[in-house]
């Protein structure tokens, strides 16, 4: 589904990702750890379409399509969903008219018959009960003055909502307590399936022991330097990354 | 209005004054020039048609302004000219030459009480402009929406003045609404709030040639309070001066002062705002807020929001922001399949939304939120 080949990545004149090689199938949930400021966010944000990045060389393809040839609507559109770090908030948007925009404009996409207001007032009531989040929300502003947790619960209701085909997950459990914790983790599993894949970028164990993942992968300036299973991410986990710098 | 200026007693150092008038001396009159409408004629009475479609409730009473200097002196001697300041040429203007003009009395305890008025100029010959004058006289423990309407696409040059007294516990919901996208207008408007009395004011300024607004808002007895909530939608060449006064002289006073505008093309906005608490009005509490949002490199704002406090024991705030549409949130917008332009002017619509979802009337909300996505439309 997203083939990363020999990506190159600069801002300013600083190369930032060296020869990122990944491949990401369907059914597959590929974990990135790696200290801060090793490039992890950068390759969320490449993926994703976010501007202001040189990409100096290499390809990325998404369902043998040119990614990097694409808008960010169009990721979107196509099945790319991003779980930001940072959650931007809009005051004055209204959240339920923002969920019904962003999901109506996939599924129009899609082909899928349009959401009515009763019928996504019925759906995101039921998804609002698997993230834990009230009623309220409904009415509030798009991250406006919501804490952290809610900020990070909000991002999975979304991907939930969007029903993505490609999921990356940057640091969506930093922040989190542990039953919020285990709410998000529980979010991602009821979703996960054969038909979709994910990147989670985290630097914390404590997740991905919920979430059984298939692929560990070491980033570390820049590069991955090392790939293995869940195992791996235990061993950082207990010795940090001092022994892949050897 | 025959007759008026004797009525009036209008007397030769009131036009000695225009004469001598000039707009150079107070920082309100800096941003922009007025001076080329010293040629203008303000004397004429050049419109044929009255402009003013009114529909009121039964609780408050309406005359004419020549209707009321025959038939109750008393109240035209009372209300007539004696809160508006006399510092600037047009207010001058207006009080000599008024063409049109109405008193509206809101009776005491009166709920729900409303005016609705349409004001469309429709001929308006070259170089002339057309005087209003309106006085509100919202009694003890009334609750009143107004709401003006002022949509018009002839190149009129309009100068109004209002007069808004508000007694004790009287609450007034007031809303002006303009799309005039080829007017030159100028307002000057007044208002004094009394005990418990509340007025949350509303100006929506969609497009104009030549705009200049002035407002003095005077809270004068223990909780007087003032909700002031302005938008500007400004593209093509649109130049908006806004001054807006608001002098606390009592103790326990508030006032809650927030403009939005947001600027395309080569539009030019000016917003300058002087909150006053004066010596004796503690634990008063007193916000300015002015957020700019520039659509294009050629646009502009001047921004100025001003406290002077003269006592320390109150609670004062006051910001003002300019700054391009967020491209943070654009990304965000975008990554979640909304298309570029979409996501613009939901983010537009995001930025006053806040101001224009506190209008309660649903007439003039549904009025004014048909006008600004109109605009927001035609944004590219």
């Amino acid at each position: 589904m997203l083939k990363i080949n020999n990506l190159n990545v600069g801002v300013d004149n600083k190369n930032i990702l060296k020869n990122i090689n990944l491949n990401i199938n369907k059914g597959e949930l590929h974990v990135i750890m790696g200290r801060n400021g090793t490039g992890k966010s950068t390759l969320s944000n490449i993926i994703a379409g976010k501007e202001g990045y040189n990409i100096n060389r290499g390809k990325i393809s998404y369902n043998n399509k040119n990614l990097l040839q694409m808008s960010t609507e169009d990721r979107a559109l196509n099945g790319i969903f991003m779980s930001f770090q940072y959650p931007i908030s809009i005051p004055g948007l209204n959240t339920m008219h923002f969920l019904r925009t962003s999901v109506n404009s996939i599924r129009k996409h899609r082909k899928k018959e349009e959401y009515s207001s009763g019928e996504f007032i019925k759906m995101f009531k039921e998804k609002l009960q698997l993230v834990g989040l009230d009623e309220s929300f409904a009415r509030r502003s798009v991250n406006n003055g919501f804490s952290g947790g809610e900020k990070k619960r909000f991002e999975i209701l979304q991907m939930l909502l969007i029903e993505p085909k490609l999921v990356i997950l940057d640091e969506t459990d930093s922040g989190l307590d542990i039953d919020a914790l285990k709410i998000v983790a529980n979010g991602i599993n009821s979703f996960k399936s054969n038909n979709n894949g994910f990147l989670l970028i985290t630097h914390y164990y404590r997740i991905i022991k919920y979430l059984d993942p298939d692929f560990v992968h070491v980033l570390l300036d820049g590069k991955i330097v090392e790939s293995g299973d869940q195992k791996l991410a235990l061993k950082l986990e207990e010795e940090g990354y001092g022994w892949l710098e050897k | 209005m025959v007759g008026l200026k004797n009525k009036l007693e209008l007397k030769n150092d009131l036009i000695k004054k225009i004469n001598t008038f000039t707009f150079l001396n107070k920082e309100q009159w800096k941003y922009t020039n007025f001076n080329y409408l010293a040629n203008f004629n303000f004397k004429k009475k050049n419109i044929s048609k009255n402009p003013f479609t009114i529909k009121k409730s039964d609780s408050i009473e309406m005359l004419s302004l020549s209707d009321l200097i025959k038939e109750k002196n008393e109240l035209y001697l009372k209300f007539f000219n004696k809160i508006i300041p006399q510092e600037n040429k047009f207010i001058l203007y207006n009080t000599t030459y008024f063409h049109n003009g109405y008193y509206f009395d809101i009776k005491k305890n009166s709920t729900d009480a409303h005016i609705f008025i349409d004001n469309k100029i429709e001929t308006n010959s070259k170089n002339n402009f057309t005087n209003d004058r309106m006085i509100f006289n919202f009694n003890k423990h009334s609750k009143t929406t107004i709401f003006i309407n002022e949509k018009n696409i002839e190149k009129i040059k309009n100068n109004s003045v209002y007069e808004l007294y508000l007694d004790d516990n009287s609450t007034v919901d007031f809303i002006i609404h303009s799309n005039q996208p080829n007017a030159t207008k100028i307002l000057n408007l007044s208002a004094n709030i009394n005990k418990n009395a509340t007025l949350n004011f509303y100006t929506i300024n969609i497009s104009g040639e030549l705009i200049k607004n002035n407002y003095y808002i005077s809270l004068n007895k223990k909780n007087s309070t003032c909700n002031f909530n302005g938008v500007g939608l400004l593209n093509e060449k649109n130049h908006i001066d806004n001054y807006v006064e608001i002098n606390h002289n009592k103790k326990h006073t508030i006032s809650n002062l927030n403009y939005n505008n947001i600027l395309n093309d080569y539009s030019k906005g000016i917003f300058y705002a002087k909150t006053i608490i004066n010596k004796k009005c503690s634990q008063s509490e007193a916000s300015q807020s002015n957020k700019n949002m520039l659509l294009s490199k050629s646009s502009s704002i001047q921004s100025n929001p001003q406290l002077i406090i003269n006592n320390d024991d109150v609670q004062c705030a006051h910001g003002s922001t300019t700054g391009e549409i967020d491209s943070d949130a654009l990304f965000y917008m975008q990554s979640r399949g909304i298309k570029l332009e979409q996501a613009k002017k939901m983010l537009i619509n995001s930025f006053l939304s806040n101001l224009i979802d506190k209008i309660k009337d649903q007439k003039a909300l549904k009025i004014i939120n048909k006008q600004i996505n109109s605009w927001i439309k035609n944004v590219n």
